[in-house]
């Protein structure tokens, strides 16, 4: 999967492949490449011949097929001779995608294959709080308009004490274009619907009583009718985004090792005079 | 889960079954929602968007993939480009309000191309159009663009082909991550928080004339291929392989194209011609059974109307002035059509607005017994940028990745009209719940609006027998249901010696915890008709509200004048007609605010502001606003 994410990068033009595999092993230590020798082999000629035709619309002549291989010799040997002159690290550029590059490539080493149920419920247990939905509240209620009182806080008042006399609040108030009653919502879809301030207003009010609200309309008379506490959904409902999260956290991991053991196997000298940032730095590395 | 495509063959027998039977209310395995409302709720979503898939959101730095694309419309952040020198986003945004539901749209064009332009070791990296296209070079983008136009367009040969990618074997691998990040986002709890639809956009042109659908899939199950311009050249095209490929083809797809962008089209898009050899009914069926909608407004401006064309009657109405794309002076395509306005260019067409539109498919109606514009109204970002929904003026971050990423950017930027452009707009539903199922349902009735941006809600209900004072009702939607159709529907034959009475209820956006929301100014009812000689009217009435005299003080944007909370009215058509096809359809204004463009210049110091801030064509202000789904009447001696 990673690999996908790797080729979807952007990468710069001059950067061919070959040259970031070269690139790579040198990061990794894996390879003196100065003094290997410049290959030019069948799949290099085939690759450049191809291009070459492209460009011409024919097949190449032998004597311009040997022309741009010596272009593209030319090309590795310039391309080796920055890398050991360390022309690559004065350019910004080169540089960030190098450590993008390498960054990646660590993370491709996490392991994601064989996601099974007891893995991912696993996760899930360990990141309830991620995936518990926020707690919800239904109601009914009867409304006053701000544009059709001239004080739709008596208004609402009055209609509340209708409801307390033992009247209904179904049939009470103004129109309003959600209806009187909304089914189980959590604060932020309350908020949306009603204005700023409204779900905090209903924290404090019981099952099966009412209360007056200001909303962004006008005044409220809304009666609590249920109330759902926040759970953790099943597993099998929310599979597609478990495995997404946890191959990401476990790229995430993967990465960080491969930081570690970079850290663990250099040699950083710390020549700094704050003592406490020294200290700091040393605990953070 | 995919299925593979049935062939044609054993999908046209299949049809004739499949015909007769409602769709199940769940195709996917799901739990039924908390809220479900039997009087419908509100759901808010936008339905065109594009990621880094798309090869004019890539070419410009955008990596918001289809997965952060969904994320992003759940409430998620991301980071726009230019990027740091650590590979970083410099531009952080997030909604202040997620969205309901979402669509991610990538050109279904060149998911291939784009993939293998930016894999290294793919078989194309390294030729001269993938190296023009990483360096986002002006040339890749107009040989891509220019691509897609013609009935004649196909794959590049230097990109797909022997010896080059295996384009269709991409593509189809492009679209399963597209319908996994869709899966991964889709709430299939309860709780419902969060509907994605699988979807991509076909993106034909003939003559650098617009002729681009969004296709969007009711459930999980979509053929293994999205279709291209190169695979249907033609717009009928299309729509019959989406029947054969996806309703006959496959048990429980479901599918609707949703085209866009008729301003560009130089009267295009919608001039009702027929593929020769068809029977003009039955395509004209299959287009009004598939393309239930139009999105009328996007960044790429508004397409709901404009004052001055022939063909269309009736006083001016000040409020078409209103987003235009492309400044005056325009040329009336009369009764053909132009070509080039997808580059600005050509005539300008009755057709490539709602209203000239809707007057037409009462003309087919009338001349071919099928209505296929009965049209109900959306509208979306079609952002560039993988962030769905975000709408608003006084955050306006553009809609091309690092190209939009400076005030400056923006304003005089060519793609397409810099100053001119649009943050978009949002779709809005009233569906019983926020599952696939119930909200591709709501759609495809046509109970939906658009809106430029503000989450106003409106509910619009006709009828012959609806109560004069369903605005003291708090059953008002009980009783308009009993008595009449909501938006989006025709009216039950007529009852009555009157015309047909129209109810709107509306309330302003409550704006969020970091933005209020604009009082509202006005509702009103827009009528079209056609008369005894088939010439098409227009005429607008205020219904509630009206002229306030609110405004904004453009040197601070701080608005000026009082409006409403909400409004609600009962209105009967004075000047009925029953021999005269009509529809109805509701428009609900904002009091003035700030364009963004007026923020953007007065972001920049007064001495470095571009000459367009003085440009008197650049409105100042903007009147946000909701176009409702019509109502239609048709006489009784139809059908």
């Amino acid at each position: 999967m990673r690999i996908r994410a790797l080729l979807r990068e952007p990468l710069l033009h001059f950067a061919a492949l070959g040259g970031l595999i070269f690139a790579a092993n040198a990061w990794f230590g894996e390879g003196a490449p100065e003094g290997s020798a410049v290959v030019v082999d069948q799949a290099w000629v085939s690759g450049v011949e191809a291009g070459l035709g492209r460009g011409l619309g024919r097949a190449p002549t032998t004597e311009e097929l040997a022309e741009a291989l010596r272009a593209a010799v030319d090309d590795e040997l310039l391309f080796r001779e920055g890398l050991a002159l360390g022309l690559d690290r004065g350019d910004p550029i080169v540089r960030r995608r190098l450590i993008q590059k390498t960054r990646f490539l660590h993370e491709d080493r996490a392991d994601l294959e064989g996601v099974s149920d007891e893995k991912l419920a696993a996760y899930l247990a360990e990141h309830r709080e991620r995936y518990v939905g926020a707690a919800r509240v239904g109601l009914t209620h009867a409304f006053a308009a701000t544009d059709r009182h001239d004080d739709p806080e008596a208004k609402a008042a009055e209609l509340l004490a209708e409801l307390r006399a033992g009247g209904a609040l179904e049939g009470l108030g103004d129109p309003f274009p959600h209806g009187q009653r909304i089914g189980l919502r959590t604060p932020a879809d309350l908020e949306a619907l009603f204005g700023q301030g409204f779900a905090a207003g209903l924290v404090d009010v019981p099952v099966g009583e009412a209360a007056l609200l200001r909303s962004s309309y006008g005044w409220h008379v809304v009666r609590v009718d249920e109330r759902e506490a926040a759970s953790l959904p099943a597993l099998s409902l929310i599979r597609a985004r478990v495995e997404r999260d946890r191959a990401e956290e476990l790229r995430e991991r993967a990465a960080e090792a491969g930081l570690r053991r970079l850290r663990e196997g250099a040699q950083i000298v710390l020549e700094l005079e704050d003592e406490g940032l020294r200290a700091a730095l040393e605990e953070a590395l | 889960m995919v299925l593979r495509t049935s062939s044609v063959l054993f999908a046209s027998a299949l049809a004739l079954v499949g015909c007769a039977e409602p769709p199940a209310p769940w195709v996917d395995e799901r739990e039924p929602c908390d809220d479900n409302n039997p009087e419908r709720n509100l759901y808010w979503g936008d339905l065109h968007i594009h990621s880094s898939y798309s090869f004019d959101a890539w070419i410009d730095d955008v990596r918001v993939d289809p997965a952060r694309a969904y994320r992003f419309a759940a409430g998620e952040a991301v980071a726009l480009p230019p990027f740091n020198e650590a590979g970083e986003g410099t531009r952080p945004l997030a909604l202040d309000r997620p969205l309901d539901f979402v669509a991610v749209t990538d050109h279904s064009e060149y998911l291939a191309e784009v993939e293998g332009c930016t894999t290294p070791s793919s078989a194309i990296f390294e030729t001269d159009r993938c190296v023009a296209f990483r360096e986002a070079s002006p040339s890749a983008f107009v040989s891509f663009g220019l691509g897609l136009d013609g009935d004649a367009a196909d794959h590049s040969p230097a990109l797909c082909g022997d010896g080059k990618l295996d384009c269709p074997a991409l593509a189809g691998e492009v679209w399963s991550r597209i319908q996994s990040a869709a899966e991964a986002a889709y709430d299939r709890t309860s709780a419902c928080e969060m509907t994605t639809f699988i979807a991509y956009e076909w993106s034909g042109s003939r003559d650098l004339s617009n002729l681009h659908r969004n296709v969007i899939f009711r459930s999980s199950q979509v053929p293994a291929m999205p279709i291209s311009r190169f695979d249907a050249k033609t717009p009928h095209s299309l729509l019959t392989r989406l029947q054969s490929e996806c309703r006959d083809g496959i048990d429980g797809c479901e599918v609707m194209s949703i085209p866009h962008n008729a301003n560009w089209s130089n009267g295009q898009l919608f001039f009702p011609d027929y593929p020769e050899g068809e029977d003009e009914g039955e395509a004209a069926a299959l287009r009004a059974d598939l393309e239930p909608l139009v999105e009328v407004f996007q960044h790429k401006g508004d397409s709901e109307c404009i004052n001055g064309l022939s063909g269309i009657l009736g006083s001016a109405d000040e409020f078409c002035d209103f987003e235009k794309l492309r400044p005056p002076p325009l040329e009336d395509c009369g009764d053909g059509t132009g070509t080039q306005g997808m580059v600005g260019q050509g005539c300008i067409s009755r057709l490539d607005y709602l209203r000239g539109v809707l007057l037409e498919g009462l003309r087919e109606e009338a001349r071919i017994g099928v209505n296929p514009y009965m049209l109900g109204v959306i509208a979306s970002t079609d952002t560039h940028n993988g962030t769905p929904g975000a709408v608003a003026e006084d955050e306006f971050m553009g809609h091309f990745g690092s190209r939009d990423a400076t005030p400056i950017d923006r304003l005089t930027g060519a793609r397409p009209a810099g100053a001119r452009n649009s943050p978009g707009g949002l779709v809005a539903v009233w569906s019983e719940e926020k599952s696939r199922e119930s909200i591709f349902d709501a759609l495809k009735r046509r109970e939906t609006y658009g809106t430029s941006g503000p989450r106003i809600a409106v509910r619009v209900f006709g009828g012959w027998d609806l109560a004069d004072d369903l605005c003291e009702r708090p059953d008002l939607v009980a009783a308009a249901d009993a008595s009449g159709v909501p938006m989006g529907s025709a009216l039950p034959p007529r009852s009555g010696d009157e015309g047909p009475k129209i109810v709107v209820s509306a309330l302003r956006d409550p704006g969020s915890a970091v933005r209020l929301g604009a009082p509202l100014q006005r509702a009103q009812v827009i009528k079209g008709w056609l008369d005894g000689s088939g010439e098409g009217h227009i005429e607008v009435f205020d219904v509630a509200g009206g002229d306030n005299g609110a405004s904004v003080d453009p040197t601070t944007c701080e608005p000026v004048g009082a409006g409403a909370d909400s409004l609600c009215a009962v209105w009967r058509d004075p000047s009925f007609d029953p021999d005269a096809r009509a529809f109805y359809y509701v428009r609900v204004l904002e009091n003035p605010t700030c364009r963004w463009s007026t923020r953007d210049c007065l972001a920049i110091p007064e001495g470095e502001r571009p000459e367009l801030c003085d440009d008197p064509t650049i409105e100042e202000t903007i009147q946000e606003r909701a176009w409702t789904s019509p109502i239609w009447y048709g006489p009784a001696t139809d059908g």
